[in-house]
Formats: C-alpha cells, sequence, structure tokens
C-alpha cells in the first residue's frame, strides 16, 4: 500500500529533510574547524550543536509524520475506493437485472471499474448487455485514446518521470481494454505492437490475445484466429510474452495454433510456408501451448517436430504429445528414436513420452534408460515406469533389486521412497542389493 | 471472517419462509454481487460468504438447499470446504461448484469430491440459475430469472 500513492510527495519531503541535514553537518563541520582554529568560542559552539540536534530531530519527526499520516490517509482512501466499487457494482446489476436505469454519461472511474470487472466475470445475456453498455458510454474509445502514445520526441533527463506516468496510465488504459474485450479494440491493438515502448508493445499483445478469446465462435473467430497468427509470425516480441498470449487464447486457442503449425517449416516432409516462417525459439513456444492447452485435433500436426533439427523443437514436441497423451501412428520410431538422442532434455521428454509406446516397448525403453548417464534422465524413466499402470510399482522394485546399472538400481529405490511406495527399513533392504 | 445474512432482493425486505435457501461462498465482490441478485430475483433466499472460514460457520449453522462454492478462496479452498460438508458434516445438499479454474483435473477432482455440478467463469448468470433450479426442483418456491 505504501508506493500506491504520493511518490512525488514523500520524494519531496525525503529530499526537503535530507537537504536540510545535509546543510546542517556542513554547517557544523565548518563551526568545528573555526573551533580548532580558536576562532570559535565553546559556547557558541555548543549553542550551535544543540541547534542542529534539534533540527535533526525535527526532519526526522516530519518523516515519521508523513509516513503515519500516509498511512491513515491511504486505508481510508482504499476503503472509500472499495465501498464506492461496491455500489457501482450493485448499480450496473441493478441496470442489468433492469431494477435500475443506466445512469447518465460521464461515468466516474470507479463506475468504470466496476462495469469492466463485471465484463471480466460475465458472459450470455448479461455479458452482452454488458458490451452493449460498454459502447453506449463509448468505454472502448476512450481506452484506446488513453492507451495512444503522445507524438514527439522520447522524452529524457527530468521528463522521463512525467513520461513514465504517461506509460502507467497507457498500460492502465489497455489492462481495461482486455477486460473490456471488445472487438473494435483488435485493430488498434495490432497497431500498438508497433509501438516504441517495450511494455505497451507486450501488454497489448496480452490484451488481443484476451480480447480474442471472446471473439464468438463460427467466421469471426476464424478470421480473428488468422490475423493473430499473422501477428505473431510478424512481431519481434520475446518468445516467453508470445506463448502467454497464446495460453490467454483460450478458445481461440486452437484456431490460431493450427495456423502457426502451417506456417512452421517441417523438414521432415521438406515443406516450407509460402510467404510466412515462425522461427524456432516461436516455434517451440507454439507446441507447448499445443500441450499445455491439449490441444488433441492437433497432434498430427506436432508429430513430425520430434525430429526438427533444432533439440528444443524436438523436447517441445514430445513435451506436447506427453501432456496430450497421444502419440499419433507412426510416431513411435521419431518417439524412440528420442531417447537416444545426444541432447539431455530431449531424452527427458523422450523418457516421459516413452509411457505412450506400446506397452512391452514402453517397459524395456524405459529400463534402459534408468541406466542413462544423465540422473534427469534416469528419474524420469524412474518416475515413468512407476506411473505405467497398476504394475508400475512392483516394475520399479525388480528394478530396484535386479537391474544392472547400480545407479538404476539407487534412482529406483529413491523413487519408490520419496512417492510412498517403500517403507525406510524396506529401502534400506533394497539399497543392501543396489 | 465475512459472512452475510440473507436479506431481500437488493437489500429490500427480509426474504419469507418457504424459500430455497442458498449459501453462496465467494470471494470475488462482483460475482458474489451477480449471483446473490440473480438468484434472489428468481426466488431464493441468498446467504453470502466472502471467506473460507465464514463459508465453514454458514456451513455448521444450518439446513441449506444448496450451496454454491468457489475453489479458490481467502483462509482456505473451496475444495476443503466440500470435504467438510460431505465427511464431516455427512450433508447431501446439493453443491456447484463456481470457479476460474477450467482444467479437466480441477472439474474432476470437484466431482470426485461430491460436487454435483461446475460452472467455470466467466459464467452466465442464465444458466446458473437454471441449474441452481434444477437441482432445488421440488424443496421450494421457484421463478425464472426476469
Amino acid at each position: 500500500m505504501w508506493r500506491k500513492y504520493g511518490d512525488d510527495l514523500y520524494a519531496a519531503v525525503v529530499l526537503a529533510v535530507f537537504s536540510i541535514e545535509a546543510v546542517t553537518l556542513g554547517a557544523l563541520t565548518w563551526i568545528f574547524v573555526l573551533r580548532l582554529a580558536d576562532d570559535l568560542g565553546a559556547g557558541e559552539v555548543g549553542a550551535f550543536l544543540a541547534g542542529s540536534l534539534a533540527l535533526t530531530a525535527a526532519a526526522l519527526l516530519v518523516i515519521g509524520v508523513h509516513i503515519l499520516g500516509y498511512h491513515v490517509f491511504s486505508s481510508r482512501r482504499e476503503r472509500g475506493w472499495q465501498q464506492r466499487l461496491d455500489s457501482w457494482t450493485e448499480r450496473w446489476v441493478g441496470v442489468l437485472f433492469d431494477t435500475e436505469l443506466p445512469p447518465p454519461s460521464p461515468l466516474p472511474r470507479e463506475a468504470v471499474e466496476s462495469l469492466l470487472d463485471l465484463r471480466e466475470t460475465l458472459v450470455g445475456t448479461e455479458g452482452e448487455r454488458l458490451e452493449w453498455l460498454m459502447r453506449r458510454y463509448g468505454l472502448a474509445e476512450e481506452l484506446l485514446h488513453r492507451s495512444r502514445a503522445v507524438d514527439g520526441p522520447r522524452p529524457s533527463g527530468l521528463v522521463a518521470p512525467v513520461r513514465r506516468r504517461r506509460l502507467s496510465s497507457r498500460l492502465d488504459a489497455l489492462e481495461a481494454l482486455a477486460k473490456a474485450r471488445v472487438g473494435e479494440a483488435i485493430e488498434p491493438l495490432i497497431g500498438l505492437l508497433g509501438d516504441r515502448e517495450p511494455a505497451v508493445r507486450i501488454m497489448s499483445l496480452r490484451s488481443l490475445a484476451r480480447t480474442l478469446a471472446r471473439v464468438p465462435e463460427g467466421a469471426p473467430r476464424e478470421a480473428a484466429a488468422e490475423r493473430f497468427a499473422e501477428v505473431i509470425v510478424g512481431t519481434d516480441l520475446p518468445s516467453g510474452a508470445i506463448e502467454e498470449s497464446l495460453l490467454l487464447l483460450e478458445a481461440t486457442g486452437p484456431s490460431v495454433l493450427g495456423r502457426l503449425l502451417s506456417a512452421a517449416p517441417v523438414p521432415a516432409h521438406g515443406r516450407q510456408s509460402a510467404d510466412v516462417r515462425l522461427d524456432d525459439a516461436r516455434l517451440a513456444k507454439v507446441l507447448d501451448a499445443v500441450g499445455r492447452l491439449k490441444v488433441l485435433p492437433l497432434v498430427d500436426q506436432v508429430a513430425p517436430f520430434c525430429g526438427h533439427p533444432n533439440p528444443e523443437v524436438r523436447a517441445a514436441a514430445l513435451r506436447a504429445l506427453g501432456m496430450i497423451g497421444i502419440l499419433p501412428p507412426g510416431t513411435e520410431q521419431a518417439a524412440a528414436a528420442a531417447l537416444i538422442d545426444p541432447v539431455e532434455y530431449v531424452r527427458i521428454q523422450a523418457t516421459r513420452t516413452a509411457s505412450l509406446l506400446p506397452r512391452v516397448g514402453a517397459e524395456q525403453a524405459l529400463w534402459t534408460r534408468l541406466a542413462d548417464e544423465s540422473w534427469w534422465v534416469r528419474r524420469a524413466a524412474a518416475q515413468t515406469l512407476l506411473g505405467l499402470g497398476a504394475d508400475g510399482p512392483s516394475l520399479l522394485e525388480r528394478a530396484g533389486r535386479e537391474h544392472d546399472d547400480r545407479y538404476a538400481r539407487h534412482m529406483a529405490v529413491q523413487v519408490l521412497l520419496d512417492r510412498g511406495h517403500l517403507d525406510p527399513a524396506r529401502a534400506r533392504r533394497l539399497r543392501a542389493f543396489a | 471472517m465475512t459472512y452475510e445474512e440473507g436479506r431481500g432482493p437488493l437489500g429490500g425486505e427480509p426474504v419469507s419462509d418457504g424459500m430455497n435457501r442458498i449459501l453462496v461462498i465467494e470471494d470475488d465482490r462482483s460475482v458474489g454481487k451477480v449471483v446473490q441478485v440473480s438468484l434472489r430475483l428468481a426466488g431464493h433466499d441468498v446467504q453470502l460468504a466472502t471467506d473460507s472460514p465464514g463459508g465453514e460457520v454458514a456451513l455448521r449453522r444450518g439446513e441449506l438447499d444448496l450451496v454454491i462454492l468457489d475453489i479458490n478462496l481467502p483462509g482456505g479452498t473451496g475444495l476443503e470446504l466440500l470435504r467438510c460438508l460431505r465427511d464431516e458434516l455427512g450433508r447431501r445438499t446439493p453443491v456447484i461448484m463456481l470457479s476460474g479454474q477450467k482444467q479437466e483435473e480441477s472439474i474432476v477432482q470437484a466431482l470426485e469430491w461430491g460436487a454435483n455440478d461446475y460452472v467455470t467463469k466467466p459464467f452466465s448468470p442464465r444458466e446458473l440459475v437454471a441449474r441452481v433450479n434444477r437441482w432445488t426442483k421440488g424443496s421450494g418456491h421457484v421463478a425464472q430469472v426476469r
């Protein structure tokens, strides 16, 4: 709460207090120099010293009173804000259920905030009514206006704090647009992806994704998905921000992800996209999003990337298939080949996906991976073996007793112990074997 | 701990007996208010609790016809309250989960732990009222919303 309001006043108080202290200490030093040179009497020095101490005490008192006063003030302000927000929420709910008339324009801030909160929460008839209310009050235009930069050169030096304030207001407007989820914001938000402020570009992408998440099913959603896929291919934003936006797409996600996978070159098939290309870092994030959103219809499009030359893409494809829980026909060979991949993190993902191989093949593969040179692969193999149906624990216990590799036996016992399948005494007996 | 006793629609006269008593445990004020108003307009007696301890007090207090339960609550989770209702209090009161968690695992877990229905946010108040009416059918007078 401390930093929410009043940064400027706090900075001014601290500056004043420190300035007074600096001047006092400087004067005190000079007084002592004069005293050493016998130009000043002891009484005068004592009087000045007492004055300095009084000034320091007063300065500390000012800063202390400011801090305490701030807490009292901000608590009251927060409470008041919350009460006004609640009363507006109640009023809007009354409007939604026809027990109250819509309030006249212009709306106060808390009315806009509560309207946006409701818009975030409701769909169906009431959601559509909220969208209509937002149009009626021109909220989308107002927020879009606030989200745009003021033309002119990039400010620097003393003007920079003012610029930051404008930036925070723009970011607030973009967050509000994300809550509003109005279709007319889509193109202006795409325009903001080329903004000179990186924070605005990222926030615009996020708002765009959240807006697209509520686009109605059918032709509008398909058109929006096409546009978003073009944006993702063309943008220079970090791949982490891109993945976050893909995950925010909700129901529009599968259409966008399908288009992005079609735009990616698949080396095994020699297929290259016509005019757009998704680089490997973004392709890996797209594959990860497919897995996280569990987009089952895209497994056939994911599978070819298990043999991609870039290890990050191979690992992401295997992880996506593992999360979805399906290995499409014809992918078994690529998945089995990935078990002996030279890159450790690809082997880890391949080991986790091995549970999707036919049962006998899965057991053999995991038994072998238990002896992998990497601790992480051995651990993944033990955990996957444990999860192989009802007899997983007994299989792993057998590995703990009979595996040829000492490290494999150790890992099997350790995972059984960690997952509560062994008591410490039994683990000790097995370790004696290991 | 926050627990608000039932009042009439939009803060009006106290509700009369014979209505379905519904407890809404929801920390989001906007959601709580919408659910409260839409259910009252549909003829139900609604109590609102905004955190887990308040919800538990309301659950233990008396007979309820239905509970609407959020999963993420201050001071505990909706699933813990569900377990308390089913195992500790041994009640079969219908429970509708109302949560922003859309993952299959969350839905399956809630249903396995004894929830009767699961509605994800953002939600349609009309749909929620229809589901409430379905679960409370026969236990009180129910009107259509609007």
